[in-house]
């Protein structure tokens, strides 16, 4: 507090506030419908020139706005508004969900009551050789495991799959970003779980789970979804508690 | 405090691994982000978490100072991390928030509207649920007389638009706090976002094409079904609900 503030100091105010006006202003022509999915924005030479500003603090805020999925570099032919679904449009909304504070219970909680949007979608929209296809997957899973145990590492990549896979047959892009950003989140929490369930051998439940999923699915019962993620949840719940506090990382 | 390190190594292989010292230097500002992303997914990295400083990285990862502070940079835009003076960058406490306007996502995904559409409205499926699991008597009740408000309000002989949308946002966001979970209730703050625009013009439609009772009466469905706690009943209250926004919005 008693030192003066420099002028490196003012300068690096004014290069933020510039940036943001920069950002604003191309947002604000998005929204208002002057700049419209597909359009060009002026070059980073442009802007500069235009505004008597330098060129870093223009590059600085035309890379935010292509961080945020709003606009495209294109290389050696301009920047553009995005058009259309991108995955980068969503990733910046995503760092909110991933930097919530949570327990393991609501993790939980929010994983397997997300299933029943999932879920509602897939059986909207999946086709019926689809929905056959991830039964007979499920089933031969379990028959596996019926023939022989399964050790941890073989369980997580075989559940790990089929879940990416159900979580496709909803055919929605938006849908299948979120499920992905879900699973990650997810990951640590399961692979501790499924790994306490294969030493306790615990592991059969989870498979009782998936195989009643994905009957639901076959037959498009959407009446019968609540209750199999009632279940489900319990599970976990019983699973994570299982765990011992003293392995709680997975690497 | 967490000691973050880490190399490119793991995060290079899918972008062209011993080619990397090539990439042009936006890729690496983006592996630098995509592994801090990594690292905050894994819980490698918490909120209030120091990272390393720009000299750390960039000796660490063997680059120039510019790349990392651009990646920096645009992590502070995306409100992921925070620059305090003479202490370092952290990761955000206050949970990641950006302040871009949200039309803008509206305008972007104008020709993805029906993908759009079906995304949220099968949120609602489990933010329904979540509701019925977690909801106080009370809560529900309360979900039940603001619907009711909400309907009188599209109704009313001199109901205007804004104030309309208001309500609706306040009725939306009222449900996911019902549900108490806080991972849930930043995913659909995600949704409410990119679905801004498009339920703006819903109410704008539905004044125009005459369909505000019924759009109104969606939400007195979603309520009935809390009070009864109706979890069975969930898809199909969804199911007509699309109906009409596809109506709202798609014809």
């Amino acid at each position: 507090m008693n030192t003066l503030p420099d002028s490196r100091l003012f300068t690096s105010i004014a290069h933020a506030k510039i940036s943001n006006i920069i950002i604003e202003r191309v947002t604000s022509a998005i929204a208002d419908g002057s700049l419209k999915p597909g359009d060009r924005i002026p070059t980073e030479q442009e802007f500069a020139s235009q505004l008597g500003v330098g060129r870093n603090v223009v590059r600085e805020a035309i890379k935010v706005l292509e961080a945020f999925g709003v606009v495209e570099i294109r290389r050696a032919d301009g920047t553009y508004v995005s058009e259309g679904y991108n995955p980068r449009l969503l990733t910046p909304l995503f760092y909110g969900i991933i930097l919530a504070e949570h327990t393991d219970e609501e993790l939980i909680d929010y994983r397997i009551s997300f299933l029943y949007s999932t879920l509602y979608m897939v059986i909207h929209r999946a086709t019926d050789d689809e929905l056959k296809h991830y039964e007979q997957k499920v089933r031969q899973l379990c028959e596996e495991v019926r023939r022989t145990p399964p050790t941890f590492e073989f369980l997580y990549e075989e559940i790990g799959n089929l879940s990416s896979l159900r979580d496709s047959l909803c055919h929605n892009p938006m849908m299948t970003q979120v499920d992905s950003m879900s699973a990650r989140l997810f990951d640590n929490l399961r692979a501790r779980a499924l790994k306490t369930a294969v030493e306790q051998n615990q592991y059969q439940e989870i498979l009782d789970s998936m195989l009643d999923e994905s009957e639901i699915m076959l037959h498009r019962s959407m009446n019968r979804l609540s209750a199999c993620l009632d279940q489900r949840i319990q599970l976990w719940l019983k699973l994570v508690k299982n765990v011992p506090k003293a392995s709680i990382t997975h690497e | 405090m967490n000691n973050f390190t880490f190399s490119l190594e793991s995060a290079d292989t899918e972008s062209g691994g011993s080619l990397l010292s090539s990439l042009p230097r936006s890729n690496i500002s983006q592996i630098i982000i995509d592994t801090i992303t990594d690292a905050l997914v894994e819980g490698k990295l918490k909120p209030g978490d120091k990272i390393p400083t720009e000299l750390e990285f960039s000796q660490m990862l063997g680059v120039g100072r510019n790349v990392v502070r651009e990646a920096i940079k645009v992590l502070e835009a995306l409100g992921v991390v925070e620059i305090r003076r003479s202490e370092g960058t952290f990761v955000t406490t206050v949970g990641a928030q950006n302040n871009l306007n949200p039309m803008i996502y509206g305008r972007i995904l104008s020709s993805n509207m029906a993908e759009l559409i079906d995304f949220k409205l099968s949120l609602l499926n489990t933010l329904l649920y979540m509701a019925i699991e977690k909801g106080t008597d009370a809560e529900l009740q309360e979900f039940y007389f603001r619907s009711i408000a909400f309907r009188t309000k599209m109704n009313a002989p001199e109901r205007n638009v804004d104030e309309c949308f208001a309500d609706l946002e306040s009725l939306n966001d009222f449900l996911g706090q019902i549900g108490k979970n806080p991972i849930m209730m930043q995913m659909d703050k995600l949704a409410l976002k990119i679905m801004k625009y498009t339920r703006r013009l819903a109410i704008e439609n539905a004044f125009k094409y005459n369909l505000h009772d019924e759009l109104a009466t969606t939400y007195i469905l979603d309520a009935e079904v809390l009070i009864h706690r109706a979890k069975d009943e969930i898809p199909g209250r969804v199911d007509r609900k699309l109906e009409v926004w596809r109506e709202l919005l798609l014809s």
